[in-house]
């Protein structure tokens, strides 16, 4: 039985399984309210270099076409503060001028922006059919029961993070892993 | 959920009811709907053409007024030669195309997209307020397939979705949610407030806000017929009748305000004739005894006697009410809001919405003076948002800073600031001369200021220099519903005349606005109050009697362009008596001819109107204001909407709202 991991690198080094796995619900817990928290008690601010970031980032953009620029300052916004914060987001709204609920939905949509605080190392197993063929579930399951975690739950350490991903872009492969963005293979529920 | 452009999301031509700019049309292209030949436009899309000879596609996602989306998949069609099914409502068509919209595959491809619509959707119709209403319904019974696969082999249950407080007005039933996105793509494009969307991916994507927070906007009742399903109903009117229940009339309403108000109507009515007692009491009596007192108080009047029409009255009724006050030599009949001063109710052109509330649509600069459409009249606004973002239209406003849903320039509320447009020294006037279809609209209530008038003939002379032939860019923008009627049948405008008469008989008819005060009338003046509710007009009446609201009888109303329109009785038994109703309406179209000429629009001539109301021009007073600047303004502003519940629950709604959003921006900025 074989999975996929992965260890990505964004600010802090972290560590995602790509595995293939049984669809488990991960919005048991409703991000919305959790949000709302975060509204309340979290502030974002870009620092002084990644508002030059920012600046240099928008020159590449046609004044029409500003918004394009949304995926790579919610980039910049996730990698300051090591995930997304609602405020974050807001932000990133404000600076390119379009309501809050489209970048909103934009950072919700991809799996790679973390909306909630996440551990030091991420392990995140992709379901998607591949590798749910290649019997993900048992992998997610596996990761689930040694990290004592449930899919999108941290450790209370800030430690570990576990998710749920759609498609690592690596299909082809068998089973393989990731640390430090160099892929480690060989990863089975074992 | 992508958001682009509507003309951008729809190519070059898109549907017809977004074409705003006539094209010259160019050649035509011959396509066939299940072997019937049919001509269209290039650009059309598959399920257009299929319109066009009678075919309905099934859909979920698609809207005509609303931008392609394309999401539901319910209208995939056979294409002949084309692999797979496309996409009827986003798939444009090509030349000799064979479309076959009832093929095997097509009615597989529609059973597939059912068949997985409701894995996802829960089986609760009986107890779901669409029930009866619901396409989805419609559509699994007419392009289903008859048995189902699905069976919940882990007992995990269907999907489900945690349900939003999106506010008083709309409820929700997330689970229901087929993800269409209609109420987001109105959200955004109609009423201008991108506060839904969709968040999460696959099985997780759900429609929402980013935050829990209300759905502000004053259109946002519409969502709940746009929804093809059950997931947005009717929250007031939940669980109270099914739809095959009740009797369908055709209705001018679209706005919240009048919509959820109709709780109002049940409230706060008067219900049988009162008459104040010696000891100042108001008691119910028989009519018989109403009647009299009014003709004896009628008869001592001697010719002394005014009429005060509100913002509901209708049209015949104050034909009666003119007539009957005409008759015993009274001469004083006013309406409750005011005009300019003078004689500007003589012509037209002078009160109306001359460039018509779709007219708006082509003006491409559009100066707001003193008036919020947002609020005063939501259907106006949407027009000019459409300006806005097909026509990109130039709106400023001269007033407070307000938020119209689209961008506009604050000029500023300084009165003189009228002046300066209007002479050509200020910066927006070049923007107006130089549009082809340049607009100005003045809000109602400015014009009751003392210097009303000036503002008026310092407008109407600067239009005279930019009308275009068939375009007439001067507009008052009424927000009474009886209020073009009543000049149109020659009522005076302001309450302060009858004051000034001192009448001793007064009529209030529906006038609860309360700009007329006892104090202000003479002692022994005797009040008659003909109207539905009890609010301001029967608290100060020596007799009262109980009229019919404008649901529940057949009465003509003028809107704010001129358009005569007719409500249809919503509720049996009216009390209107009916036998006379054709002789009044054949009086009414003694007085003014237009009035009968139900839904036709007659232009006035512009011509006059300049000399008309030249009679002083020093633009002074205070900073121009708007009385509904907020959300919290627009709920109440009538005697029906005062008694509402509905109504109530929505200020507070909107204020709590209010309140939490100061909080958050506090806690953000510790």
């Amino acid at each position: 039985m074989f999975g996929l991991l992965k260890v990505g690198l964004l600010a802090l080094p972290r560590l995602c399984i790509l595995g293939s796995s049984l669809h488990i619900t991960s919005m048991r817990r409703r991000s919305k309210l959790d949000a709302c928290n975060m509204y309340d008690k979290m502030k974002f601010e870009f620092t002084k270099e990644n508002k030059a970031r920012v600046e240099s980032l928008l020159t590449w953009y046609p004044e029409a076409e500003r918004q394009g620029a949304l995926l790579p300052l919610l980039d910049i916004a996730q990698r300051q503060h090591g995930w997304l914060p609602i405020s974050a987001v807001v932000a990133v709204a404000e600076v390119l001028k379009i309501d809050p609920m489209q970048a909103y939905e934009t950072a919700k949509y991809y799996t790679m922006f973390h909306m909630k605080p996440r551990g030091m190392y991420v392990v995140s197993v992709c379901t998607s059919t591949p590798c749910f063929l290649r019997g993900s579930d048992d992998l997610l399951k596996a990761c689930s029961k040694m990290l004592r975690l449930e899919p999108g739950e941290t450790s209370k350490d800030m430690q570990f993070s576990l998710k749920v991903d759609c498609c690592l872009g690596a299909c082809c492969e068998r089973a393989r892993s990731y640390h430090q963005r160099r892929p480690v293979r060989g990863i089975s529920p074992r | 959920m992508i958001r682009a452009p509507l003309v951008k999301a729809l190519g070059a031509l898109g549907s017809p009811t977004h074409q705003i700019a006539t094209r010259t049309a160019p050649e035509k292209i011959e396509v066939f709907v299940d072997d019937i030949p049919v001509q269209v436009l290039p650009g059309t899309t598959v399920l257009q053409a299929a319109a066009l000879v009678g075919v309905e596609i099934p859909r979920f996602c698609y809207h005509e007024r609303l931008a392609v989306a394309g999401n539901c998949r319910m209208c995939l069609v056979e294409v002949e030669k084309s692999p797979k099914p496309v996409a009827a409502c986003a798939m444009p068509v090509m030349k000799g195309w064979r479309i076959k919209t009832n093929s095997d595959l097509t009615r597989k491809a529609r059973e597939g997209v059912m068949e997985f619509l409701l894995m996802n959707h829960p089986l609760d119709c009986p107890i779901c307020d669409q029930g009866g209403e619901c396409d989805l319904q419609d559509q699994a019974m007419a392009f289903g397939s008859d048995r189902s696969r699905f069976t919940d082999i882990n007992y995990t249950g269907k999907r489900a979705v945690e349900d939003k407080d999106i506010g008083p007005l709309v409820k929700t039933i997330m689970t229901r949610c087929i993800h269409c996105t209609r109420c987001v793509r109105f959200a955004s494009e109609i009423a201008g407030v991108d506060d839904l969307g969709t968040t999460g991916r696959g099985n997780d994507m759900q429609i929402g806000t980013y935050v829990e927070k209300l759905f502000l906007s004053e259109l946002s009742g519409n969502v709940i017929d746009l929804c093809p399903v059950g997931a947005l109903t009717n929250k007031p009117y939940s669980f109270v009748a099914r739809p095959w229940e009740i009797r369908k009339v055709s209705s001018i309403d679209v706005l919240d305000a009048s919509r959820f108000a109709c709780d109002g109507l049940k409230r706060q009515r008067l219900v049988a004739p009162m008459v104040r007692m010696p000891n100042g009491e108001l008691q119910a009596v028989e009519w018989e005894g109403a009647l009299i007192a009014v003709a004896k108080a009628l008869k001592k009047a001697n010719g002394q006697v005014a009429g005060v029409a509100g913002q509901l009255a209708d049209v015949e009724a104050m034909v009666a009410l003119k007539d009957l006050v005409n008759r015993l030599e009274g001469e004083t009949l006013v309406t409750e809001q005011g005009f300019i001063k003078g004689s500007g109710t003589d012509v037209r052109a002078n009160y109306l919405l001359n460039s018509t509330i779709a007219g708006l649509e082509e003006a491409d600069a559009v100066l707001l003076v003193g008036t919020n459409p947002r609020y005063e009249a939501p259907l106006v606004n949407t027009r000019l948002r459409k300006a806005y973002v097909h026509n990109e239209s130039q709106i400023a406003s001269i007033g407070p800073k307000i938020d119209l849903s689209y961008e506009h320039d604050n000029l500023g509320s300084d009165p003189v600031l009228i002046k300066d447009v209007c002479s050509g020294s200020h910066a927006f006037s070049k923007v107006l001369e130089g549009a082809k279809k340049p607009a100005i609209i003045i809000g109602a209530d400015l014009l009751e200021r003392e210097d009303g008038a000036a503002i008026h003939a310092t407008i109407v002379e600067y239009c005279q220099k930019l009308k275009k032939p068939e375009w007439n860019p001067f507009n008052v923008l009424q927000n009474n519903a009886a209020q073009v009627g009543a000049y149109d049948v020659g009522y005076q405008p302001g309450a302060d005349r009858a004051v000034k008469a001192q009448p001793k008989v007064l009529f209030l008819l529906n006038a609860d606005a309360g700009k007329v005060t006892r104090e202000q009338l003479p002692k022994d003046c005797f009040v008659v109050y003909i109207g539905s509710h009890g609010d301001n007009g029967a608290s100060i009446a020596d007799a009262v009697l109980p009229g019919a609201a404008y649901t529940e009888k057949q009465a003509i109303y003028v809107n704010t362009e001129g358009r005569p329109q007719q409500t249809l009785p919503g509720v049996v038994g009216t009390p209107l008596p009916y036998d006379t109703l054709d002789e009044l309406r054949a009086r009414l179209e003694d007085i003014s001819p237009h009035l009968t000429r139900l839904g036709e629009l007659e232009s006035a001539g512009f011509n006059d109107t300049g000399a008309q109301a030249a009679i002083s021009k020093s633009i002074g007073g205070g900073a121009i204001d708007v009385k509904q600047k907020e959300l919290r303004d627009y709920f109440m502003t009538d005697a029906i909407s005062r008694s509402s519940l509905t109504m109530a629950k929505c200020i507070l709604a909107v204020n709590k709202q209010k309140r939490q959003d100061e909080q958050a921006k506090q806690s953000v900025a510790i």
